[in-house]
């Protein structure tokens, strides 16, 4: 079956994957939000050791999914990854400086003759979860805004800001998507640290979170609000049946109004990240985090799904229209795409494995004890 | 080892194997075509794939089909048409050599010692046999000397191609200017030591509390 499939069918399949991928790990961001949490919600070394031990159980999934994102576009569109990596050098380059300083900071922070001291390694952790995901937003904004780059007939990418890719950060849009993300990883960092510990004895500190919850859904509100005001007024790049790329007066609400199941994406993941805030807050509920996930990735894929699908290019170049990439002149070739459809195959596996380590860590809630044991980060 | 070389390339014994000097200048007896001759067909290849190009923004199909028939004669040479010279085609042989040596005895070297572990783990003297003790803790490093002459011997030894035969590095690297590759070296020197020295403290210190403390 997989074999008959269409070459065109087959893009847009594997942008589905790379967007439920690249979806799933902004839900995973809530590491990224928890470690910034950190100065905030734990008072004493034992809610600070909590906070670490809890999400200390999670980073590698976060960071995978990373890496699975960055390897999916590579391998179903490599001219996108050669484009991008080369070319918005220093935003990708800081990206990862940022996460080899947490990979190692779970590990080192409470470690005696850790030679830098525990404040560094939780600094390191509040730059991976602010720089970091600050970065990656601002990123994923030039999906919308476009980069600055011309292609030559041989597919080599000049880059045509000498900032090489950090210009992007300098756009009040892709500023201003970037702290929605890093205040949407806080509220469920928030929500994920409320699920997986056991506050027995520890009311504040379960205070705390929750009122952590609360205000960093305010403060990721307006963001919010100028994102989707801006998208959807926004001129677009858009790209006609014979591969010419122009401008559209807006282009993203037309993309939304004629996919209205991404319309529908978008506005149920954001009710439910809504209700779980809500739920959070005033129903004292431990549940947000699932459904704020869920709504999240919703989001997440409304998001890529605009940026990609209807004749748009999802890595638009504004310094030269032509050379935007689409799915469709970005993509592997068809032999290629076939052969990973049926490795994708395994994916649901791989899924069902991780629900089930999961399952079996957080079996029991972190408790207080646990955390001053050797085994403890 | 005689005839080895001829079995492993060609899996029969008395065959040909070219060395370096008849791949680069060609050998006509063996029927070797010299870098030379091959980088003249890549230019071609090279200049029909500029034709194809231009052609096929200039909406000429004949042209453009006249160009792709001569490309694809070429195309398994395209790589030859960027280098400068034949010598050029050759990686650096001594780094190859002497790393891929290297690793090669070291991988000897790694079962040995581990046949010796199991015999006095065995005997039940592993704790108190100091002599393989000691070459057990320099193995930890040589383990790590050996990965990286791998990564020599892969990546040294591939040089000039990026894909063999089709694209050299110099024509695949980034167009990047030096300085944004320099601040990037230096930011991994900067942060790298500082996270081994925090490493090997944290080793260092695990190591003098020992098993007795955990």
């Amino acid at each position: 079956m997989i074999a008959n499939l269409e070459y065109g069918t087959l893009q847009q399949i594997w942008w589905i994957l790379c967007s439920v991928v690249g979806s799933l790990f902004l839900f995973l961001t809530f590491v990224q939000g928890g470690n910034t949490l950190l100065w905030q919600v734990a008072k004493n070394d034992v809610e600070n050791s909590l906070v670490i031990n809890s999400l200390g159980r999670k980073w590698e999934l976060t960071f995978t999914t990373l890496v699975l994102f960055g390897g999916a576009l590579f391998a179903a569109f490599p001219k996108f990854y050669a484009t991008s990596f080369g070319g918005a050098y220093w935003v990708w380059i800081l990206i990862l400086f940022t996460f080899i300083l947490q990979a190692v900071s779970y590990e080192y922070r409470k470690k005696p003759d850790n030679f830098l001291g525990a404040k560094t390694y939780e600094l390191f952790l509040l730059i991976n979860g602010t720089v970091g995901v600050l970065l990656i937003g601002a990123a994923v904004g030039t999906f919308f805004t476009g980069s600055n780059f011309t292609l030559n007939d041989y597919n080599q990418v000049t880059w045509t800001n000498p900032l090489r890719g950090l210009e992007a950060a300098f756009s009040l849009f892709n500023l201003s998507l970037g702290l929605f993300l890093v205040f949407n990883a806080r509220v469920l960092g928030g929500m994920y640290l409320l699920n997986n510990i056991n506050f027995s004895a520890l009311d504040a500190f379960e205070a705390r979170l929750r009122k952590s919850v609360w205000i960093n859904f305010l403060c990721a509100l307006p963001f919010l609000l100028y994102v989707l005001v801006s998208l959807l007024m926004m001129q677009g790049f858009s790209v006609d049946a014979s591969g010419t790329v122009s401008m559209v007066a807006n282009k993203y609400l037309q993309n939304l109004l004629a996919m209205p199941l991404v319309l529908g994406l978008l506005l149920v993941g954001l009710v439910l990240v809504i209700l779980a805030v809500l739920g959070t807050v005033f129903k004292r509920s431990k549940q947000g985090i699932w459904l704020a996930g869920l709504g999240t990735v919703l989001v997440g894929l409304a998001v890529f799904f605009t940026a990609g699908f209807n004749n748009t290019p999802f890595y638009p170049s504004k310094a030269d229209l032509q050379s935007s990439l689409t799915i469709m002149n970005a993509s592997s070739s068809k032999y290629t795409l076939t052969a990973m459809t049926y490795v994708a195959l395994g994916i649901p596996l791989v899924l069902a494995y991780v629900a089930f380590v999961w399952r079996q860590m957080d079996s029991q809630k972190l408790a207080a004890h646990e955390v001053v044991d050797e085994e403890s980060y | 080892m005689p005839g080895l070389l001829s079995f492993l390339a060609n899996r029969q014994a008395g065959s040909f194997v070219p060395g370096i000097d008849d791949l680069v200048y060609g050998n006509k007896d063996q029927k070797v075509m010299g870098v030379a001759e091959k980088m003249k067909k890549g230019q071609q290849a090279v200049a029909d794939l500029a034709a194809f190009k231009h052609a096929r923004k200039s909406k000429n199909d004949a042209a453009a089909k006249t160009a792709l028939d001569r490309f694809t004669a070429n195309k398994e040479f395209l790589g030859y048409g960027y280098l400068s010279t034949p010598e050029e085609a050759v990686p650096p042989v001594s780094t190859a050599f002497y790393s891929f040596h290297i690793m090669v005895v070291l991988g000897s070297f790694f079962p040995v010692l581990f046949v010796a572990c199991l015999f006095y783990t065995f005997k039940k003297k592993i704790a108190t046999t100091r002599w393989l003790l000691s070459f057990g803790v320099i193995s930890l490093f040589l383990g790590y000397v050996a990965q990286q002459m791998g990564w020599v011997v892969a990546e040294v030894g591939r040089q000039p191609w990026a894909i063999q035969g089709l694209m050299p590095v110099k024509v695949a690297t980034t167009n990047i200017a030096v300085g944004h590759v320099q601040a990037t070296f230096f930011m991994f020197l900067a942060v790298f030591p500082l996270l081994l020295i925090a490493e090997i403290k944290i080793m260092l210190k695990q190591i003098s509390i020992g098993p007795e403390g955990m």
